[in-house]
């Protein structure tokens, strides 16, 4: 028992510090004076992240980025909402049929995802870029969505929902007053979720970004084709923060195991 | 069924459709038909020594993948199953920051590591072990450790998981019969988490065989894997037919490898419960 | 105000396999009616056809006279108190009971006035900004039907809202569940399988089986002249005598239908000698507290008899004397 503990826990411990070092270093390197990233650093600046609001490409990237995570989630989870009601009030044959058609974006790669939109969405239906992008987003979302409020909508009892019925409310502004208050641990969780996902996308946004439509990865990705500098240490420092903010919102309403 | 059911259900429905299953089928379908013979595009496909070799790279790096992270998973997750509190809550957080973290980050981290005057360059020729810098960086084990270090805290959470559940009696049992702490872990306990090494094998190996950032920025133009080609073939060279067959191919290698893993872990699961209940 | 009736009622869930079976039933205005039934007899599958909560298949429910089931549930005013509680989880007492309340257009003070009315007549006065699940069972249980209660229902839904709680304050709430009904003069159905419970607070019972209603009486009535064999095991009678068994013997009973059996209450079976007699051996005395009960093996079958005498030894021959009086004639079966 005991050996089988120590040995567990070096490796663990082991592990742990390889999660954490790479990151550590990422932190440690933007605040380098070097033009050329080295480690450890010699001088102290803050230059960088200066440098990094002077790069339109980050700059825009960043909000783009942002207001298509945050749209994606949200018409992610207003379409899913709706059906996972469905799937768990209603009687409907072939229901897990159903199921997995929701599911079913998270089966085909999401690189391949990209391609095929590109394909037909950009190319042969000609959608503007921004539009098909969403698209892409929402497909990448709506799995987290619909596992994730499945999983709060069984929780709740139905009964609770025909009591409200019964003291005379209809089924909608019940759905409102009484079904949402209880499940809103598990759309703010499905939200966060779903931001982060579309958020850190790569492989749907490189089909779909161009000259016109910059998303932060891919701008980032496209810096270091050409440029190997500290800036992209500060705007990954930068990107971390925004994890960390999430975390500590889910820690703070949800618990962080809401989602794993 | 009900008209307020169908019309829950048809928002997401004919999103999926429309916008995910016909834009497959028409990336699909046009591999078969576009060429002389039904299969022609995938002969040609087959046919090319290099696409073979991207193929076995693909695979190669998923697999290995796969049985680091299960290497390094395996006791780290059994540690963390045994931590309480503050420490399980901490080392919790540690786990998750890098899985929400971007994965352009996280492989950007390695190639600062592994670089011609990367972090182990550096200190290896610091110490004059070596005078001139090791290639590490653009290199299949690069991807690999790249991918490690992207699958590995998902692992160790679907593993964790199922450690958490474990009962530690019947640990405690098998070590009162006399049974070594080796053999516990081999035969009583790894059998009751193969729901969980499965969960977190599916998840990595797929992960691996499909992810982009890591072999893009850590294997460089000469180790191309399948979703690299796919790439290279579609923006780069605009050769669409190509371009989908490696989709396709890559599609069906990770559905067939979810649903036979899927299948192997439901019938594992089963004997299992039946062993439990005899 | 709300005479309910209620006309073959028919009602499956799955094809083939009917829950409910030309059900028909009258329940007056202002009256307590309990259902009583074993488990899975269809109780709550009716109760829910009243309530709207599930949509009529066959036969029709009127209420006052009028068919229902096109009206929806919310606009019933029915009230219900559900076996689970059911209680608004992210809502306080106050509020849990306001709810019903706040739909209809009445003034704040209204609203308020009348919630906390409802609060009094239910003891619920100080846990008014408690959450749900700072609350005991039977507090829960107080809640659920305050609530039903505060849209001041025509008509009162009760599906075995005792089941969950104890022993005293079953017998606390039932006496409250009355007490209210009769001031409310609400018209109510009370679902409970606990039959001591059902007669005592209703003012007639409705004995269920397998989708239907087997007897429809007085509480009275039902624990004196149980009509089927069904009804008569449900309320404790275990005793049965074919009819043509006790014609060959020479008993003297009261023959008055077509029915098969006659049976007996075990404490109305005495031990004695001549007419009407039956030979048994005792195989077994469990005391029950007032009483002690053999189990004698006879030739018709087991029967139970209940006495103050102790000393009759496991084993031996007893005789059993069955008075006329005490004789039930079952009608059917
Ligand atoms: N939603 C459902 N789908 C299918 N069958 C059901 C459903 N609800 C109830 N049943 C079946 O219908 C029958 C009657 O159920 P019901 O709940 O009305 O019984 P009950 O008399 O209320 O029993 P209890 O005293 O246990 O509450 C049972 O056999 C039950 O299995
Ligand atoms: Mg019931």
């Amino acid at each position: 028992m005991k050996s089988k503990i120590r040995f567990s826990s070096v490796i663990g411990f082991i592990v742990l510090l390889l999660l954490i070092l790479p990151l550590m270093i990422v932190i440690i390197t933007s605040f380098g004076s070097e033009t050329a990233i080295s480690f450890p650093i010699k001088g102290f600046t803050l230059n960088w992240y200066h440098n990094v609001f002077q790069q339109p490409d980050f700059v825009e990237g960043m909000k783009m980025s942002f207001i298509v995570a945050i749209l994606a989630a949200t018409i992610a989870l207003l379409i899913g909402i709706p059906a996972v009601y469905a799937l768990t009030h209603f009687q409907i044959h072939h229901k897990s049929w159903f199921q997995n058609i929701f599911l079913n974006p998270a089966l085909i790669p999401e690189i391949v995802i990209g391609f095929a939109l590109y394909q037909t969405l950009v190319i042969s239906f000609g959608l503007p870029l921004f539009l098909s992008l969403l698209v892409g987003h929402c497909l990448l979302c709506l799995p987290y969505v619909i596992r994730l409020l499945t999983a709060g909508m069984m929780d709740f009892d139905n009964r609770i929902e025909e009591a409200a019925w019964m003291v005379g409310y209809n089924k909608i502004v019940t759905f409102f007053k009484v079904v949402i208050p209880n499940i809103k641990q598990s759309i703010l969780a499905a939200f966060i979720l779903s931001f982060i996902t579309s958020f850190n996308n790569i492989p749907i946004t490189l089909f779909m970004n161009g000259p016109s439509l910059n998303m932060l990865p891919t701008s980032i990705l496209n810096y270091l084709e050409n440029n190997y500098d500290p800036t992209v240490s500060a705007v990954s420092v930068i990107l971390m923060l925004i994890t960390a903010a999430l975390m500590m919102i889910a820690e703070k309403y949800l618990g962080l195991n809401k989602l794993t | 069924m009900k008209r307020s059911t169908t019309l829950l259900l048809l928002p997401g429905l004919l999103i999926i459709i429309i916008l995910l299953i016909y834009p497959a089928l028409r990336m699909f379908i046009p591999t078969f038909t576009s060429g002389n013979s039904l299969f022609e595009n995938y002969r040609l496909f087959f046919s090319s020594s290099n696409n073979l070799k991207v193929i076995y790279r693909t695979l190669m790096i998923a697999v290995a993948t796969t049985l680091v992270t299960l290497g390094l998973g395996l006791p780290t997750a059994y540690w963390i199953s045994r931590l309480n509190g503050n420490w399980r809550k901490l080392v919790s957080i540690i786990v998750l920051f890098p899985i929400l973290t971007n994965a352009v980050v996280r492989n950007f981290a390695w190639i600062m590591i592994l670089g011609k005057n990367g972090v182990i360059n550096n200190f290896l020729m610091k110490i004059h072990l070596i005078d001139t810098p090791l290639t590490l960086l653009y290199t299949n084990l690069a991807i690999i450790i790249g991918a490690v270090y992207l699958f590995l805290p998902i692992m160790i959470t679907s593993l964790v998981s199922s450690f958490s559940q474990l009962n530690s009696e019947i640990e405690e049992a098998a070590e009162v019969l006399g049974a070594r702490p080796v053999v516990v872990f081999f035969k009583v306990i790894l059998p009751q988490v193969s729901l969980g090494i499965f969960t977190g094998s599916i998840l990595v190996f797929v992960g691996a065989l499909t992810a982009y950032t890591t072999p893009q920025l850590l294997g460089g133009n000469k180790n191309m894997v399948l979703a690299t080609l796919l790439q290279q073939q579609s923006i780069t060279l605009g050769n669409w037919t190509s371009a989908s067959v490696i989709a396709i191919v890559l599609t069906v290698i990770a559905v067939v490898t979810m649903f036979v893993l899927n299948k192997v872990s439901k019938m594992l699961d089963r004997r299992n419960n039946l062993e439990i209940k005899n | 105000m709300a005479q309910i009736k209620i006309e073959n009622l028919t009602l499956s869930y799955q094809k083939n396999k009917q829950i409910l079976k030309d059900l028909s039933l009258e329940i007056n205005n202002g009256e307590l009616l309990s259902i009583l039934g074993p488990s899975g007899c269809g109780k709550t599958t009716m109760l829910r056809l009243i309530s709207g909560l599930l949509p009529i298949q066959g036969g029709s429910i009127k209420v006052a006279g009028n068919d229902i089931s096109k009206v929806p549930v919310y606009k019933r005013n029915f009230g219900m108190v559900f076996q689970s509680y059911a209680l608004f989880p992210h809502m306080t007492i106050f509020q849990n009971v306001a709810f019903g309340l706040k739909r209809k257009k009445l003034s704040k003070e209204v609203i308020s006035e009348k919630t906390l009315s409802i609060l009094k007549t239910t003891g619920l006065i100080d846990l008014k900004d408690r959450m749900p699940s700072e609350l005991s069972g039977g507090q829960q249980q107080r809640v659920s039907l305050a609530r039903a209660l505060a849209i001041n229902p025509d008509v009162l839904l009760l599906d075995e809202p005792l089941s969950n709680l104890d022993a005293k304050l079953r017998i606390e709430m039932r006496e409250e569940i009355s007490r209210l009904q009769k001031k409310m003069k609400m018209t109510t159905i009370f679902v409970t399988h606990d039959q001591e419970e059902c007669f005592a607070i209703s003012d007639r019972v409705a004995v269920m089986n397998k989708g239907k209603i087997e007897q429809l009486d007085t509480p009275e009535r039902i624990y004196q002249h149980p009509k089927t064999r069904f009804v008569a095991e449900f309320i404790g009678y275990d005793n049965f005598i074919s009819k043509d068994w006790a014609t060959e013997h020479g008993w003297s009973y009261n023959d008055t239908n077509s029915g098969k059996y006659l049976t007996i209450r075990p404490e109305n079976i005495k031990v004695g000698t001549g007419n009407n007699t039956l030979k048994g051996k005792i195989t077994a005395r469990n005391f029950l507290g007032d009483c002690y009960q053999y189990i004698v093996e006879t030739e018709l079958g087991r029967m139970k008899v209940d006495t103050d005498n102790k000393d009759y030894q496991i084993g031996s021959e007893l005789t059993l004397y069955f008075d006329k009086q005490s004789l039930i004639e079952l009608e059917n079966k």
